[in-house]
């Protein structure tokens, strides 16, 4: 009986290795006919971590786990596995624990337990995503979480940078009044040399950039001029800024945070206003 | 056109200038629409003795215009009813806070003299020739006879330049198609304290205003026709329509014409109520925004250049609001710099560059009116955009007021969707790169109005949780905003001018007693204590500010109402 199991271990081990990308249940259940040492013989290897289970379709297909890999799951349990193989299978995008436990049909408690393994093993890490703080998604320890995640080159710590934006702003303008006239690779380039900053900013960063400026009306787009072509979108400092006064501004209503509430005779009027009180008695 | 602070402001200007009874039938016309007297009398609660004169008040200063409807009897066979509706005309009211500019204006123009009379009409609403005459030689302390003649000279002057016009008709027929639809729709609206900032019964009445002014509008030609007796003083229309009818057969009847005109020319001075024309003041202060812009924006060359355009157009306007210019040929531009005393030693080639341009620019100041002009006409023609001109103030104003009192990111905000049309709160903080504030920020430009949100349900139940949120800022909604906030602040600082002369009532008058017994030549025992000089003193600073500041605002006022 035991040499017909360590037959069959070996009989499933050389099958998995003929059938490299997954051995299907059903070649299994041809070639070992013995129902009960076949069992026997799987729940032996994965027991062991020299197996492991996929579910291809409506199929479930075997794996031999590889012998460095079977180092790093040796010892966990197949609730621990199965929470892996969900994590592996989110890639760089991460998931939930809620997600997980949907996925795995585990109660929580199986779950931090497995995570907790999982990570004590440095096999999966937790990352803040910048879309809601408070929650954490889960992804294979190696991978660089994704720009969802992250939120892109403006996120340091998954905290959107402000003051990162705003110098790169500043650099970029300054650049452009220098230079009177430039297109977005020439910003970029300038930018990039300058070594202001270590993180890596693609054009579609400085496109980014350059369209907050132009709203801002720091900047004017145009097409072409000077060396460029008139197909090329370029930079130019604003002709007319937006004005940084204006009539009603300089009252204290223009800028008042109760305008709406202020009534002649009301509780909140002109008469009795000590915004005008303070602006009058200067 | 009024905003609901729009029609508090103008009850308050009729307030400080002509006292509370006339203020409350103004308040009754501006809040309810046009109104038959007895009407008038009910709601303002008014004996008709103050109703009536009241009205005639605000009639001689026009801020409000009779007009005649008749109405169908109650019957077929009972006679038809002729009933005078009162209806005021706020453009006019909001005039009256403005009057220190038009006296400005027509000092840069014409001088002093001219200045003084146009003071005069402003004071007393209407005059006849002959009343003009009577009160500048009561200020210069001289006999009629003496000033006459450089009254009338004056007075040419203006009537010429469209400064001043004779008076509409007093009581026009409103017989257009069914009047009393209209009237019925606005007659019953009650004051409305809140609420959107135009509503329906706004437009509704601003029609009618329209329409009534329009029926009451003297002829074009008769407009600015001068009296008789100084027909020769001016080039008016009449003359050379007379020059025309030169046969044998018609000279008798030039003579009986001659014989009428002299009786007509009394009849005109003592008879023809004259008033100053609001329009004309109105279109120079339009052409000076224009041509400031394009000093600030371009450079001086272009604004000499814009400034002769619209100066040798000017007679061809026919609204206030005019869109374009009347073409103007190469030949015909230059020839108008060089008339003008800025522009008399430019260059042509600068002339040509500085069109050119004015015309290249993205805002189009001026534009090629059509090639069919042909190189007969001397080339190209142009006109000047002044509504693009006006709305990219407006526009650059607008933004200003909203990067001064929200903030760099809601300005780029506001201006991201004034662009973009409608967006979602995700992409509104990616495109404008305030992922973190862009929710605060939205829903603080949302409180004042500045952008509107709106729901997409995805889901037949309206589960918001669902729904898609769309983001976006209607122009034309804020371009009302701003309006109702000038006109809200405006009133702020009349009231508050008011009520600080209030409180220092006491210590006016008595300066007010002092500088009459100075006047009479008694020694002025009393002074006043040093803690009075002060109370004087703060309370004319504080008025001057005041002042100033509702100037300043009334400019923008103009800019977004009147332009
Ligand atoms: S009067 Fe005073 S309280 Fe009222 S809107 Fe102006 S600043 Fe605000």
């Amino acid at each position: 009986m035991a040499s017909g199991l360590a037959q069959t271990i070996n009989k499933v081990l050389d099958l998995c290795r003929a059938h490299a990308d997954g051995l299907p249940q059903k070649v299994l259940d041809e070639e070992i006919p013995d129902l009960e040492l076949l069992s026997q013989a799987i729940n032996f290897l994965l027991s062991k971590q020299k197996l492991v289970v996929f579910t291809q379709g409506d199929n479930i297909v075997y794996k031999e786990q590889n012998t460095e890999v079977a180092v790093k799951f040796k010892g966990l349990t197949s609730e621990d596995m199965l929470v892996y193989q969900s994590i592996e299978a989110a890639a760089n995008q991460g998931i939930w624990t809620a997600d997980l436990k949907r996925r795995t049909n585990l109660q929580q408690p199986q779950i931090n337990k497995a995570l907790k393994n999982l990570e004590g093993r440095s096999l999966v890490k937790a990352v803040k995503t910048v879309t809601n703080k408070n929650r954490k998604v889960y992804m294979l320890f190696e991978l660089t979480p994704s720009r969802e995640v992250t939120g892109g080159a403006w996120y340091t710590e998954q905290d959107y940078d402000a003051e990162f934006v705003d110098v790169v702003k500043q650099q970029c303008l300054q650049f452009i009044t220098k230079q009177g006239l430039a297109d977005l690779q020439a910003i970029a380039d300038a930018i990039r040399k300058s070594g202001i900053t270590q993180v890596e900013l693609g054009l579609e960063e400085f496109k980014q950039i350059m369209d907050t400026l132009v709203l801002d009306g720091d900047v004017d787009e145009t097409m072409g001029g000077e060396t460029y072509s008139s197909d090329t979108v370029c930079y130019r400092v604003a002709k007319s800024r937006i004005p940084e006064t204006s009539a009603l501004t300089n009252i204290p209503c223009g800028i008042c945070p109760v305008l709406r509430e202020c009534q002649p005779g009301g509780l909140i009027s002109p008469e009795t206003c000590v915004y005008f009180d303070q602006w009058l008695s200067f | 056109m009024a905003t609901a602070f729009g029609r508090t402001l103008c009850c308050n200007l009729i307030q400080t200038h002509f006292g509370d009874v006339v203020e409350r039938v103004v308040e009754c016309l501006i809040n309810r629409g046009p109104l038959a007297f007895g009407d008038i009398s009910r709601y303002s609660e008014l004996g008709s003795e103050a109703v009536k004169s009241s009205i005639l008040v605000l009639i001689q200063h026009s801020c409000v215009q009779a007009f005649k409807v008749e109405h169908e009897g109650a019957s077929a066979t009972a006679p038809r009813r002729v009933v005078t509706y009162y209806v005021a005309i706020s453009d006019n009211i909001f005039h009256r806070m403005r009057f220190p500019k038009f006296l400005v204006a027509v000092r840069e123009d014409f001088g002093e003299e001219a200045e003084s009379l146009v003071e005069g009409l402003l004071e007393h609403g209407r005059l006849t020739l002959e009343q003009i005459i009577q009160r500048t030689a009561a200020k210069a302390a001289k006999a009629e006879g003496e000033v006459a003649n450089e009254v009338k000279e004056t007075f040419t002057k203006l009537v010429t330049a469209r400064f001043i016009e004779r008076c509409p008709s007093p009581e026009p027929w409103l017989n257009q198609k069914d009047p009393r639809e209209l009237l019925s729709k606005v007659a019953r609206g009650a004051s409305k304290v809140r609420g959107p900032v135009l509503s329906a019964e706004d437009i509704v009445q601003s029609e009618v205003v329209q329409r009534v002014i329009k029926a009451a509008a003297p002829l074009e030609t008769q407009r600015f026709q001068l009296p008789v007796s100084m027909a020769g003083l001016g080039v008016s229309d009449s003359d050379s329509q007379m020059a025309e009818g030169s046969q044998a057969s018609e000279k008798r009847k030039l003579e009986a014409l001659e014989m009428d005109m002299k009786t007509a020319a009394a009849v005109d001075e003592k008879e023809v109520l004259w008033r100053v024309n609001f329009e004309e003041f109105l279109r120079k202060m339009r052409h000076q925004t224009c041509v400031d812009t394009v000093k600030t924006e371009l450079d001086i060359g272009a604004s000499v250049v814009l400034s002769a355009m619209l100066q040798a157009t000017r007679k061809d306007e026919t609204s206030v609001r005019q869109h374009h210019s009347v073409p103007l040929s190469m030949d015909g531009i230059t020839q108008a710099v060089w008339s003008t005393p800025d522009g008399q030693h430019m260059p042509l080639e600068r002339i040509r560059s500085s069109v050119q341009q004015l015309a290249s620019d993205k805002i189009g100041y001026i534009s090629r009116a059509g090639e069919r002009a042909g190189p007969a006409l001397g080339g190209n023609s142009y006109s000047v955009n002044m509504h693009n001109i006006i709305e990219a103030r407006q526009k650059s104003e607008v933004e200003g007021i909203v990067l001064q009192r929200f903030g760099r990111e809601c300005c780029r905000i506001f201006r991201l969707l004034v662009r973009k049309g409608q967006l979602e709160q995700k992409q509104i903080g990616e495109q404008a790169m305030a992922p973190k504030t862009v929710k605060a920020l939205l829903y603080c430009l949302l409180k004042e109005q500045y952008v509107q949100v709106q729901e997409i349900a995805r889901t037949s139940e309206h589960v918001a949780r669902q729904s898609i949120f769309l983001w976006k800022a209607d122009y034309q909604v804020v371009l009302h905003r701003v309006l109702d906030d000038l006109y809200h602040a405006a009133t702020n600082l009349c009231l508050r001018h008011a009520h600080e002369i209030r409180k220092e009532q006491e210590v006016l008058e008595l300066v007010d007693q002092l500088d009459a017994r100075k006047d009479a030549g008694s020694d002025a025992h009393v002074t006043l204590t040093s803690d009075q000089q002060e109370q004087v003193k703060r309370i004319s600073r504080i008025t001057k500010i005041l002042d100033v500041s509702l100037l300043k605002l009334d400019d923008t006022i103009l800019l977004f109402h009147d332009f």
